[in-house]
């Protein structure tokens, strides 16, 4: 009897499901022509003339849906995280002497990140029984959404770009400061306390960190004139702010390392003290959604916030497309940023936020000093 | 771009002030006090710049006087949160009718 | 005719503030707060100030936000869902309603509050110049205020090591 009714509960379940999907996507579908209808390019009798396909290919590269889901948006920032995952633990495995992933693939593991995602998928999602359900759901998506969120301003080049903002950088630090919001509420939902311990260092920590980091972005800001991001990187075309502001971008790079909770940073998820922080109650794609994707994510804007504000953007000798020097600069500073992780020992919290205040803070401050007693002396790049 | 017309905005502003107010009489926990003031501060930043916007398209004055009432509101909440907690370690409670006496 | 956004950003902002001052459990009604702080920058994003909408986000999403949050964590306790407010109730409807009411009837009877939108808008830069001039003690006066507070905050963190 109960293999009966198990098997009728499912058989139910999968209707539900289908009649979900029969509903749901012919209103999605509908919704998208309503929004996108006017200023969608296609016509649909391009679908059935092969000699339009160029042209058509070519129209759908130019809508915001392309933009959105393909290009500067969401593919190509989740395929930047599946190889920034890869590379991490390739290189690694290099500095420490040992192989890494090896067999997926056949090839030094270089499809361990489809194996890595096609585990996490398989997972049963557990869900304990003592969390706060709705935080505990919620969290994972809404960190991927937020970290998703700061690529819209991010230009790969002044031609791909989603969102064109006055205030680009001012917008990834709003973005930013999003992030201890859902480390708390993963933290206190899960009712458990290795995770709220985890979440209230993520939140000293994020917190303390943004300020020197928003500090040391200011310092290009001010040379340039401009939040827009384009903008920052055109007046870049004669000298990077690399060498105007070194201190600078230093102290955004340790400040992008503790942002993203990386050793020597990573006491949020100290695996000693804390099990995991604040995602130890997290399994199967819950975790994925946040380790996976979020932090990957995070680690791409602020690569591409670095590169955009000191390395000067996509600029580069012209035998190479732009978009290239863009890739190539960001996975350079991506790189720079997983190093230390094989590199260095974990701090303690004391001397980590002690470290915030008292040094990066007022280096930030005084190289801003600098650069705006530089530009009121009457120097301009423009 | 479709604007609304000034008055819808100020709708919303004088129901967000109502709410806060009601807060604020309703309320004994000192963290639901300091909700109702911010929500009351926010009421009238979206005045600010909702009369700006409308009655002086070409200045920002109203955006500045916004952006200093954010930063004091950013004040009172440092102090007003510290202050909760420093109460709450002295008398592990923080409704206000509770807390009479000015010695801990 | 109320457009689409505009109607939407009404409704989440007000029901979350009400949310924030009603949700049983605290910390939801800190995260309430925090989506009604996200609704009213989108107001300023709508009335072209993205610039402030931006500000609103980083600072009251970013830092006040996140504090509420840390402090309902620290002194969250199952009593608090007991605390009665009984008596004051009738008294917090009928005083919204009536400021509610009141304010109402003003912003409608008065004749400016329906001015139509016009097109021409200000860049944010002027803000810059217009708070380091016509503002400039002001802005003296709010570092100060923020210095003292950042200070008193401080000293009232410490009193329990004494």
């Amino acid at each position: 009897m109960a293999l009966i009714r198990n098997l009728l509960e499912f058989l139910i379940r999968i209707a539900i499901l289908v009649v979900i999907i029969i509903i749901l996507i012919p209103i999605l579908l509908l919704a998208a022509y309503h929004l996108l209808g006017p200023t969608f390019p296609i016509e649909p009798s391009m679908l059935l003339d092969p000699s339009e396909t160029l042209a058509f290919t070519l129209k759908l590269m130019d809508t915001d849906l392309f933009r959105i889901t393909v290009f500067p948006g969401f593919t190509f920032v989740a395929l930047y995280a599946a190889i920034a995952g890869l590379w991490e633990r390739k290189l690694l495995a290099k500095m420490q002497l040992r192989v890494g992933p090896l067999y997926a693939g056949r090839f030094e593991g270089i499809l361990q990140p489809i194996a890595d995602v096609l585990k996490l998928l398989s997972k049963e999602l557990v869900i304990p029984k003592v969390v706060d359900r709705f935080f505990y759901i919620l969290a994972p998506l809404l960190t991927v959404i937020i970290a998703t969120a700061a690529v819209a301003v991010i230009p790969v080049t002044d031609k791909w770009v989603i969102a064109r903002s006055d205030v680009g950088v001012l917008v990834i630090f709003a973005v930013l400061g999003f992030f201890p919001i859902t480390a708390l509420m993963a933290a206190w939902s899960s009712n458990s306390r290795y995770p709220l311990l985890g979440g209230l260092r993520a939140l000293h920590q994020m917190v303390s960190y943004e300020i020197p980091l928003i500090l040391s972005a200011l310092a290009p800001v001010v040379y340039a004139g401009s939040l827009n991001l384009i903008d920052i990187v055109r007046v870049q075309s004669s000298v990077w702010f690399i060498l105007l502001a070194p201190v600078s971008a230093i102290v955004f790079l340790v400040c992008a390392l503790a942002e993203l909770e990386r050793i020597p940073f990573d006491l949020p998820e100290a695996e000693p003290e804390l099990v995991s922080g604040w995602l130890t109650e997290y399994g199967g794609m819950n975790f994925g959604l946040i380790l996976g994707i979020a932090v990957y994510i995070k680690l791409y804007v602020l690569s591409a916030l670095f590169t955009l504000l000191f390395l000067g953007g996509w600029l580069g000798p012209a035998f190479l497309p732009p978009e290239f020097w863009f890739i190539l600069k960001s996975f350079i500073v991506t790189t720079l940023l997983l190093i230390p992780r094989g590199v260095f020992p974990r701090l303690r919290i004391d001397l980590l936020l002690k470290q915030s205040w008292a040094r990066y803070l007022i280096l930030a401050l005084l190289n801003l000093l600098v650069a705006a007693l530089v530009v009121l002396s009457g120097f301009s790049l423009r | 771009m479709i604007l609304e017309p000034l008055v819808n905005y100020l709708f919303v502003s004088v129901v967000l002030f109502a709410i806060g107010v009601y807060g604020l009489v309703t309320k004994k926990n000192a963290l639901r006090m300091l909700f109702a003031v911010e929500i009351l501060i926010n009421s009238a930043n979206l005045n600010f710049v909702a009369f700006t916007r409308y009655l002086h398209p070409t200045s920002v004055t109203g955006q500045a006087l916004a952006m200093f009432s954010i930063s004091l509101a950013a004040a009172e909440a440092a102090v007003g949160l510290a202050i909760i907690l420093a109460v709450f370690r002295l008398r592990k409670d923080v409704d206000v009718s509770e807390i009479k006496g000015l010695r801990g | 005719m109320v457009d689409f956004v505009f109607a939407a950003l009404a409704i989440i902002t007000i029901v979350s503030a009400i949310l924030a001052l009603e949700a049983k459990e605290v910390v939801y009604g800190a995260v309430a707060l925090a989506l009604s702080f996200v609704g009213i920058a989108g107001f300023f994003a709508l009335l072209d100030a993205v610039f402030l909408a931006m500000f609103q986000l980083t600072v009251y999403v970013g830092a006040i936000a996140v504090l509420i949050l840390f402090t309902v964590m620290l002194v969250r306790r199952e009593q608090w869902l007991k605390i009665k407010e009984g008596v004051y109730r009738t008294a917090g409807v009928v005083a919204a309603v009536i400021i509610a009411l009141g304010l109402g009837y003003l912003v409608y009877a008065s004749a400016f509050t329906h001015a139509t939108p016009t097109l021409e808008q200000a860049p944010f830069t002027l803000l810059g110049p217009l708070i380091l001039s016509d503002y400039w003690a002001a802005l003296v006066a709010l570092s100060l205020v923020l210095a003292s507070a950042v200070i008193g905050a401080v000293v009232l963190a410490k009193l329990e090591r004494d």
